[in-house]
């Protein structure tokens, strides 16, 4: 047993060390055991095999050590020996690493890491489906929701709200609120730091619910991280709030920042039953659960689907095809991005697989340089394994080289991610630089060392017993095999940028077409700002006084606007086109009604002021804008948008024909007017229905709309005019969401472009590699071939004949590499086709001009030594031999 | 080690008390492993008891640097396993071995100074 140990343990010993001495130590202890005598001797033999063994296993790791050191020294002077070829290597290994691990850092931060809730994976949101697209759902049912349903622990409804902060020092500020009902805290699983959750009693509508919670953040900024903020009562647009919670420092509440406009404070919910707005029809509240343990996304779908059946048949007139769709927060919030970070991540993976091949090109290049060092060395009686050995370490240590030197690269790319990633990216903060991104960038080395380590090490461990290798003849030509490895690693490195080349291309026509595509709208020239209308003057009177009140506040500072140097139209909507914002009503013809409401389609509604369609450029197709006959107590009217006419009414003019938003008894409106489409939801999405309505005949009062100002100018050079005119009406009224309508609608695809413009550097780089390592194959071939080429001119072969050959053997691989490259973007696209928009993944025009410019690229490498072939001396060349 | 073309014995120090057993081991003449081990547990009244690891560690670094060599001369295979290898001293190894045990009286010396009688 002792003796097996041993023998099992002195495996630990370098095999070098092994064939020269572990005979020895077997035989020294069995020398030992052999005197051992008496009674005790059975325990005293245990004690020496296993003292021996210790003794081996404390032993081992020094003499590994040794010989690292040893061919580390080696490996550095041979790289010392050849420096162009290590600089290069290091080089390009470090873009490649640097590349791999900062886009593994943007990844482990925006999809891998755990979402900030406790146990998020069971955090889910539940949308009704019904009526297409999943959305929103009404009061009443998410009551019954929670009342009815079994799969969750909690279930809150959630909307937005905006609150101004006035008094103190600071400017009035206002900032974006979710109001939530009473679960919330619980279903997120993260409580206040300082004070507490909601109570039951909280959560009822009436003076009970003005209590608030703030974000750790607003704490600080607007209460200098005073703990006596609790219990203090905070004038809150002109209502008083008791604060009785702030969040802890660093709680990242993804809800609250990618869907309620980076929501600073909670206040519950407080819905009244029996209001209107917490109709079934009035979806506006979303919905978010955590599952009970155990139960799977796909039942608490089935659950929630079940409830809303029964709903619909209980009332009918409010549900249409009712279908729950409960996702998890997780694929909400990074599921639309995840094709993006894929498709970077793919890239990057495939850049560094074309430099893997192509560093293992120039190894190969360099080890047939060094067949006769490593035959002389195994006739020497170096072992296979010592030599494998050896020759991983020189891998391993440009490996290394590569790694460490791409750490800064690698910093340099994650702070040009955070600077200039595109906005809609969750959780781009997160991205940093850490022991993790250290970490990647070292696995990468230690498997791109396995990988371009291993064509060298076949190649010499092959050569090492020739005698032609010993004769030094391997150090002048390569065999056909050889040739054919180098041939098959140009191909492979050319079919990996094509790729990435075609991937790229097919992204590039995509994201033309989408910026190709008319927004509807002209965005040059136009500042956009959202104005709120807040505060106790405001809730004063009844809704049609409160309704008066904000129109006639807006039409004061649209006024005052129009009148500003270089202003050629100002107008205020309701939701901004392009803008995360949207309304949506239930779009009722008078003649048309269905038998159920909720089969009515739904339309956007726009609440406008001012001259919207001049400011905007949205044409008017037939009929009129608005303009002085729409203002509050006379006709009501409304636009609708060409969409509206080919869907609703047929194509036939609908002029004079009435409409109702939200249901068929609400107010009658006379449409007057079409006008163009405006792509609202997005570049890349149909514009659906959409309805201008006048914002003094609205029955509610807007208060928070965006102003939209037209200037011959630069248009944020009117921002401080206008911030100016909305101090003077009202200075308690904050303006914020400054940005040109270039802006916004440049960040519709800012995602888009972002993945098109790394992935063409990540080309680039790769065809450049690709282009790089076929040259440099190319001029050693012809250099090795120099006598042969020099014989076949001696005896009569033509200079051009000498050209094409080399040419063609260049191109081969190059055409083998597009057949294999192509095909293998257009798979790999299919699984990214989310990101792509007017095109398919096979593209022809995209195919195309990647071949053609992977053709064109690899031909030019093969021209210089082509000719260089072609002007070899032969007498000069057999001088030499 | 040589520096200069001569050897120089100082690079070596200070040893290891295993490395200094097996030289002194070795200086009155060749041995096989597993007679070093006994030798040294003899001469320190088992105070050093080298383990058969240990001991080819050293014997590999010292073969490798020269310091000690494997030895062609057999002894009559009638008194002997005839595949054991048998290790000497070689010049090096001896001047080494001197220039550690200087090294340890000066040591002992200046202890002494300090200390008194010990």
């Amino acid at each position: 047993m002792g003796a097996r140990i041993l023998q099992w343990v002195l495996r630990l010993l370098p095999g070098e060390f092994r064939d020269g001495y572990a005979r020895e130590i077997a035989r020294a202890v069995a020398d030992q055991s052999r005197e051992l005598s008496g009674t005790a001797r059975r325990g005293a033999l245990a004690a020496l095999w296993w003292a021996t063994a210790l003794d081996v296993i404390c032993t081992a790791p020094g003499q590994h050590w040794d010989i690292l050191r040893r061919d580390l020294t080696f490996a550095w002077r041979a790289m010392l020996g050849r420096p162009a070829h290590a600089i290069t290597a290091v080089v390009v290994l470090a873009i490649a690493f640097a590349a791999n691990a900062s886009m593994f850092a943007v990844a482990d931060a925006v999809l891998l890491a755990p979402l900030d809730y406790r146990e998020a994976d069971r955090l889910v949101t539940v949308r009704e489906a019904g009526r297409g697209e999943p959305g929103p759902t009404g009061y009443l049912t998410f009551l019954d929701l929670e009342t009815r349903t079994r799969s969750f622990s909690a279930l809150v409804a959630a909307t937005q709200s905006t609150a101004t902060f006035t008094g103190g020092p600071l400017d009035a500020e206002r900032v974006n609120v979710m109001r939530v009902s009473r679960d919330y805290f619980d279903m997120v699983g993260v409580g206040p730091e300082l004070g507490r959750a909601f109570t039951d009693a909280e959560d009822q509508p009436g003076a009970a619910r003005r209590v608030m919670i703030l974000s750790d953040a607003l704490w600080r900024r607007r209460f200098a991280a005073d703990p006596a903020v609790l219990g203090r009562v905070v004038d809150v647009s002109g209502v008083p709030f008791t604060v009785v919670g702030v969040m802890p420092r660093g709680f990242d509440d993804l809800i609250a920042g990618r869907l309620y406009g980076d929501a600073a404070a909670w206040t519950p919910l407080g819905y009244d039953p029996a209001a209107s707005f917490a109709c079934r029809t009035c979806r506006h509240l979303r919905v978010f659960g955590r599952l009970r343990p155990g139960v799977s996304v796909a039942a608490a779908e089935a659950d929630a689907t079940a409830v809303l059946s029964q709903l619909a048949v209980e009332h009918p007139a409010s549900y249409a095809g009712p279908r729950a769709q409960v996702d998890t927060l997780g694929d909400l919030f990074l599921g639309p991005v995840r094709p993006a970070v894929l498709v970077l991540w793919g890239g990057v993976v495939v850049l560094l697989l074309v430099t893997c091949v192509n560093v293992a090109g120039l190894l190969l290049i360099r080890a047939s340089e060094r067949t006769t060092e490593v035959a002389v060395r195994a006739a020497l009686g170096v072992t296979r394994g010592r030599l494998i050995r050896q020759l991983a370490t020189e891998a391993g240590l440009l490996g290394a080289l590569g790694a460490v030197t791409s750490l800064a690269p690698a910093w340099l790319a994650l702070w040009a991610v955070r600077l200039w990633g595109p906005a809609d990216l969750p959780r781009l903060a997160d991205v940093t630089f850490d022991a993790r991104t250290i970490a990647a960038a070292w696995l990468m080395a230690l498997v791109s060392a396995l990988l371009f380590g291993a064509a060298p090490v076949v190649l010499l461990l092959r050569r090492r017993d020739s005698p032609d290798a010993l004769r030094g003849a391997g150090c002048r030509t390569d065999g056909v095999r050889t040739w054919r490895v180098r041939t098959a690693l140009v191909a492979g490195s050319v079919a990996l940028a094509a790729v990435l080349l075609t991937g790229t291309g097919v992204l590039v026509r995509s994201v033309a077409r989408l910026l190709a595509v008319e927004a509807g709208l002209r965005s040059e020239g136009v500042l956009t700002m959202k104005v709120w209308a807040g505060g106790a003057r405001f809730n004063d009177g009844d809704t049609a006084a409160q309704v008066a009140a904000v129109a006639a506040f807006y039409d004061e500072m649209l006024a005052r606007a129009r009148a500003l140097p270089g202003v050629r139209a100002a107008a205020a909507v309701s939701s901004l086109p392009l803008s995360s914002d949207r309304d949506s009503f239930g779009f009722h013809v008078a003649g048309l009604l269905t038998n159920n409401p909720e089969d009515a389609p739904d339309a956007d509604r726009f609440a406008v002021a001012g001259d919207y369609l001049a400011a905007l450029g949205i044409p008017v197709v037939a009929g009129r804008g608005f303009d002085a006959r729409d203002g509050p107590g006379r006709v009501p009217v409304a636009l609708v948008n060409r969409s509206a006419v080919t869907s609703v009414f047929g194509g036939e003019d609908p002029i004079g024909r009435q409409v109702m938003l939200g249901t068929p008894t609400a107010v009658p409106r006379t449409i007057v007017g079409v006008v163009g489409d405006v792509r609202h939801r997005g570049l890349d999405r149909p514009a659906g229905i959409q309805v201008y309505v006048p914002q003094a005949q609205w029955a509610y009062p807007d208060t928070l709309m965006t102003v939209v100002v037209r200037t011959d100018g630069a248009p944020l050079a009117l921002a401080p005019p206008l911030r100016a005119v909305v101090r003077d009406i009202d200075a308690t009224q904050p303006v914020t969401d400054v940005r040109p309508l270039a802006d916004v609608v440049a960040a519709t695809t800012s995602t888009r472009r972002f993945v098109t413009v790394v992935l063409a550097i990540f080309a680039s780089a790769a065809v450049l590699l690709a282009v790089v390592g076929l040259y440099g194959v190319l001029s050693v071939m012809v250099a090795q071939r120099r006598v042969e080429i020099g014989i076949r001119l001696a005896l009569g072969a033509r200079a051009d004949a000498i050209r094409r050959m080399v040419f063609l053997s260049g191109v081969r691989p190059v055409l083998l590499g597009a057949a294999i490259g192509v095909p293998a973007a257009v798979l790999a696209l299919g699984a990214a086709d989310s990101l792509l928009y007017g095109v398919r993944p096979a593209d022809a025009p995209s195919l195309f001009a990647a071949t053609a410019l992977l053709i064109g690229a690899g031909a030019a490498a093969c021209v210089v030594p082509a000719r260089r072939a072609s002007r070899i001396d032969p007498a000069t060349s057999l001088r030499a031999e | 080690m040589t520096r200069m073309g001569r050897f120089d014995p100082a690079v070596y120090l200070p040893l290891t008390p295993a490395m200094f057993q097996v030289l002194v081991a070795l200086a009155d003449g060749e041995k096989h492993g597993y007679a070093i081990i006994k030798e040294v547990s003899r001469r320190t009244d088992g105070a050093v008891h080298l383990r058969a690891g240990t001991l080819y560690a050293v014997v590999k670094r010292f073969v490798d640097d020269g310091l000690i060599a494997e030895s062609a001369e057999r002894p009559d295979p009638a008194l002997d396993d005839e595949r054991r290898r048998y290790y000497r001293l070689t010049d090096h190894g001896r001047s080494v071995a001197r220039a550690e045990a200087r090294r340890m009286a000066e040591t002992l010396a200046q202890a002494r100074a300090k200390l008194g009688t010990i």
